[in-house]
C-alpha cells in the first residue's frame, strides 16, 4: 500500500478505487467523499472513467486475431534446452578422451567393432536406417490424409457423424473391431467438448476411427487412430496444415492424433489427456 | 519435430494469451499493423526465450514488460519521440453517436479515441484497471514509478470520464 497524503485528490481517490491505500487513509478518504460534495463528484468521475474504460477495452478481445500469427507463434522452433550445458559436457568428454586409458579403450573398441562390421557385412545385415527413413512418408501421409477428412468432416452440420453420440456403446464395438485397437471414449465434457459421433475413415489403405466433439466455439476437434505396426512410444508432435492444426504421438502398435482448427490453442492439452483416457 | 511439452505449452500460452497481448500493444503503438508486427516480434522471442522464464508469477506480466522493452527499442529506432503522432484525447473530436445510440458504434468510438490518447495513459488503464495489475506490477512492467503509475491512472479515468460525459451532454 501507498502514503498518498501528499498526492492530489483525484490521485488518491483513484487509489482508492484501486483498493490501493491505507487502512487509515481509506476511512479518511471515505468520510470525505460523504461529507464533501466535490470529492464525491470527483470520485463518481473516475468511477465513471473506470467504468467506460472497461467496457471499450472489453472490445478490444472481440477482434479476431489474425490466423497468421497463430500459425507463426506455433511453427516458431524453440532453442535446444541445455545448449551450453551440452557444449560443456562436449568439452569434457573431449578431454576426457585425450587421456592415455580412453585412447587405449578407443582403439580397442575400434578393432572389436570393425571385427564385428566385417562379419555382419558378409552375411544378410539389413541396417535399420533404410526402414525409418521408408516410414518417414507414410506418416507424413496419414497425417495429410486426416487434415484432408477434417477441412471436409468439420464443415458438416447434418451429417457430421456415420454414428451418433446416443450409440456409444456400438461406437467402441464398432470402431475396436473395424480397425483392431481397443479403447474408450475420452470424456472431453469438463474441457468444454461435447461428443458427437463417430466415423470410419481409410488413411494409406488402413481403417481409422474417428471419434468428434464440438468446442463451445463451435468448432469439431477430433480423435483418430490407426494400428501402425510401429511398437515405439513417443512424445507429442505439432503439426500444422495451413487451417488445420494435428498433435499427434504413438503408443504400442497405434498412431494417434488430434486434430482441429489450427487456431485451436488447446489441441495439445486435449492429445494430453486423451493419451490418458483412451 | 517433437517437441517437449514445456515448450508446448508456452505456445499454447502464449496463443491463448494472444488477444490480451495484442490489446496491449495496441496501447503502445496506437495502430493494429504495428500492434501485429509487435507481437509476433515478442512471441517469437518470448519462445526462442522460453528458458529464461523463471515461471514465477503472471506470465502475461514477463510478456508485457518484453512487449514495452522492444516498443521503446522500436521507437528508438524509428527516432520518433514518444507520443509523436497522436492526436491529444482532449483535442480529439467528439463521440458521434447515431440516432439509435447503437452499442457497438459507441464501443467502436470510444476505442478509437482510446487509441489516441497518450501512450502512457492508456497501457496503464489496461494494466490496473482492466487487467487488475496491482501499481508495482504495473510500475515494474511499463518501468516507470509506481507515482507515476497512480497518475496516470487518474488522468486517465477523469478523460474517459470527460469523453462519456460530453457525450451525455450532447445526446441530451
Amino acid at each position: 500500500m501507498n502514503d498518498l497524503r501528499k498526492q492530489p485528490l483525484d490521485v488518491r481517490l483513484s487509489a482508492l478505487l484501486d483498493g490501493e491505500v491505507q487502512h487509515d487513509e481509506k476511512e479518511e478518504l471515505e468520510r470525505l467523499i460523504a461529507t464533501n460534495s466535490e470529492a464525491r463528484e470527483l470520485y463518481d468521475r473516475l468511477k465513471r472513467g473506470s467504468e467506460i474504460g472497461n467496457i471499450a477495452f472489453e472490445e478490444f478481445l472481440k477482434e479476431p486475431v489474425p490466423l497468421a500469427l497463430v500459425r507463426k507463434i506455433k511453427k516458431t522452433e524453440p532453442p535446444q534446452q541445455n545448449a551450453s550445458r551440452s557444449n560443456g559436457l562436449r568439452s569434457h568428454f573431449v578431454s576426457a578422451l585425450m587421456q592415455p586409458q580412453a585412447m587405449a579403450a578407443c582403439l580397442a573398441l575400434l578393432v572389436v567393432g570393425g571385427g564385428i562390421g566385417y562379419f555382419l557385412g558378409a552375411g544378410s545385415y539389413v541396417p535399420d536406417v533404410p526402414v525409418q527413413m521408408a516410414q518417414a512418408p507414410v506418416q507424413k501421409n496419414w497425417l495429410d490424409d486426416i487434415a484432408a477428412y477434417h477441412r471436409v468432416y468439420a464443415r458438416q452440420q447434418r451429417h457430421l457423424a456415420e454414428v451418433p453420440p446416443s450409440e456409444a456403446d456400438h461406437i467402441v464395438s464398432w470402431l475396436t473391431d473395424s480397425v483392431g485397437v481397443g479403447f474408450k471414449l475420452p470424456d472431453l465434457a469438463p474441457d468444454g467438448l461435447e461428443f458427437k459421433g463417430a466415423r470410419l475413415l481409410v488413411a494409406q489403405g488402413k481403417p481409422v476411427a474417428q471419434l468428434l466433439y464440438r468446442n463451445q466455439e463451435n468448432d469439431i476437434i477430433a480423435i483418430c487412430f490407426m494400428k501402425n505396426g510401429d511398437s515405439t512410444d513417443d512424445g507429442f508432435d505439432e503439426t500444422i496444415k495451413d487451417d488445420i492444426g494435428l498433435v499427434s504421438w504413438h503408443k504400442g502398435a497405434v498412431a494417434y492424433v488430434v486434430v482441429g482448427p489450427s487456431s485451436e490453442a488447446t489441441l495439445t492439452k486435449i492429445a494430453e489427456k486423451v493419451s490418458t483416457q483412451i | 519435430m517433437h517437441q517437449t511439452a514445456a515448450y508446448n505449452d508456452i505456445r499454447r500460452d502464449l496463443v491463448s494469451l494472444l488477444p490480451k497481448v495484442r490489446r496491449f500493444a495496441m496501447t503502445l503503438t496506437r495502430n493494429a499493423s504495428d500492434a501485429d508486427d509487435l507481437v509476433q516480434e515478442v512471441c517469437e522471442r518470448a519462445i526462442t526465450k522460453s528458458h529464461l522464464w523463471n515461471g514465477e508469477g503472471r506470465l502475461e506480466s514477463w510478456i508485457y514488460a518484453m512487449t514495452r522493452n522492444l516498443w521503446v527499442d522500436e521507437v528508438r529506432k524509428r527516432k520518433v519521440r514518444s507520443g509523436a503522432g497522436t492526436v491529444d484525447a482532449g483535442e480529439q473530436n467528439e463521440l458521434i453517436v447515431d440516432a439509435a445510440g447503437e452499442k457497438a458504434v459507441y464501443a467502436h468510438q470510444l476505442n478509437k479515441m482510446i487509441m489516441s490518447m497518450p501512450e502512457g495513459l492508456s497501457s496503464v488503464f489496461v494494466l490496473v484497471n482492466v487487467e487488475g495489475h496491482s501499481y508495482k506490477e504495473t510500475a515494474d512492467i511499463l518501468g516507470i514509478p509506481i507515482g507515476t503509475v497512480m497518475s496516470r491512472l487518474s488522468t486517465a479515468r477523469l478523460r474517459l470520464s470527460a469523453m462519456v460525459t460530453g457525450d451525455t451532454e450532447r445526446r441530451a
